[in-house]
């Protein structure tokens, strides 16, 4: 199972204020506070680990049909490598781990997670719109999956995960959608799980 | 303080977040934050905390795991006010 998530930084800046009272307390457990405050750059640290839970819950979501709940508290995350471009680690939740990987640019952090790390992923950002990123998505999985494009649909289930279905029929391809201000990105399994 | 009161507090703690706009106009019980008013998840903590503030309530983790619609949101003030 994929799941992913962007925070478009500037955006993030602008509409979320992590420093206000409460805020870091409500969402990173003391060991990821500890490690936000410890950081250099604690705006980019809060974001990475902020995607990281939010791309973990994402794929398990997916895996056990749940519907969307607030426990971040409940999802314990480790940076286990970070550089300048990049960070990988690992989310628990409930008694599964999720791999993440993350990119860092100067404007977002993209996290995509994955339970079973055998199975390869495709990841693409884009700066412009969710439409065109859905259309660029469209064309890999019909290349991926031999169907022609127009016969693919999205449509979210009652729990607000998305389903790619051909023709009428619900196809088992694992995906995940993200976007926050001027990004947007899709992670594709490049086989079934 | 009665559900009515309540729900305009809300619409008014809530407003800031709103990216949709043509949903918050039928802002009522059923009003999902994330999937209507389509609110930033980030956003959502400011909620909780704003909510908190201004109603003089803890809302602890298994109340928070659940504060996704006006309803659920109603239902926790009520309890924790009815507690304190």
């Amino acid at each position: 199972m994929i799941g992913n998530d962007v925070v478009d930084l500037d955006l993030a800046a602008t509409q979320s204020n992590w420093k206000r009272k409460g805020f870091l307390k409500k969402v990173f457990t003391t060991t990821e506070k500890d490690w936000i405050l410890s950081s250099e750059d604690k705006d980019l640290a809060v974001w990475l680990l902020w995607s990281m839970k939010e791309a973990a819950y994402k794929a398990h979501q997916r895996k056990y049909n749940l519907r969307r709940q607030l426990k971040w508290l409940r999802q314990e995350c480790r940076v286990s490598q970070m550089n300048e471009n990049s960070a990988s680690g690992v989310v628990k939740i409930e008694r599964e781990f999720y791999v993440t990987q993350s990119h860092i640019f100067s404007g977002a952090v993209f996290t995509s997670a994955i339970k079973d790390t055998k199975i390869p992923v495709k990841n693409s950002l884009f700066q412009s719109s969710s439409e065109e990123m859905k259309q660029s998505f469209f064309i890999e999985f019909s290349h991926l999956h031999h169907l022609p494009k127009e016969s693919l649909t999205i449509q979210k289930d009652d729990k607000g995960i998305p389903f790619i279905y051909h023709e009428r029929t619900l196809h088992p391809g694992v995906f995940s959608f993200t976007g926050h201000g001027k990004y947007s990105a899709f992670s594709i399994a490049l086989m079934n799980c | 303080m009665d559900t009515k009161e309540i729900v305009n507090s809300l619409k008014k703690i809530v407003s800031p977040y709103v990216q949709n706009e043509p949903a918050f106009k039928n802002f009522d019980m059923n009003t999902d934050f994330l999937k209507d008013l389509e609110i930033n998840s980030a956003n959502l903590v400011d909620i909780v905390l704003d909510v908190e503030d201004e109603f003089n309530i803890t809302i602890d983790n298994d109340s928070m795991d659940n504060m996704l619609t006006v309803q659920d949101a109603v239902s926790i003030i009520k309890e924790k006010r009815a507690e304190a």
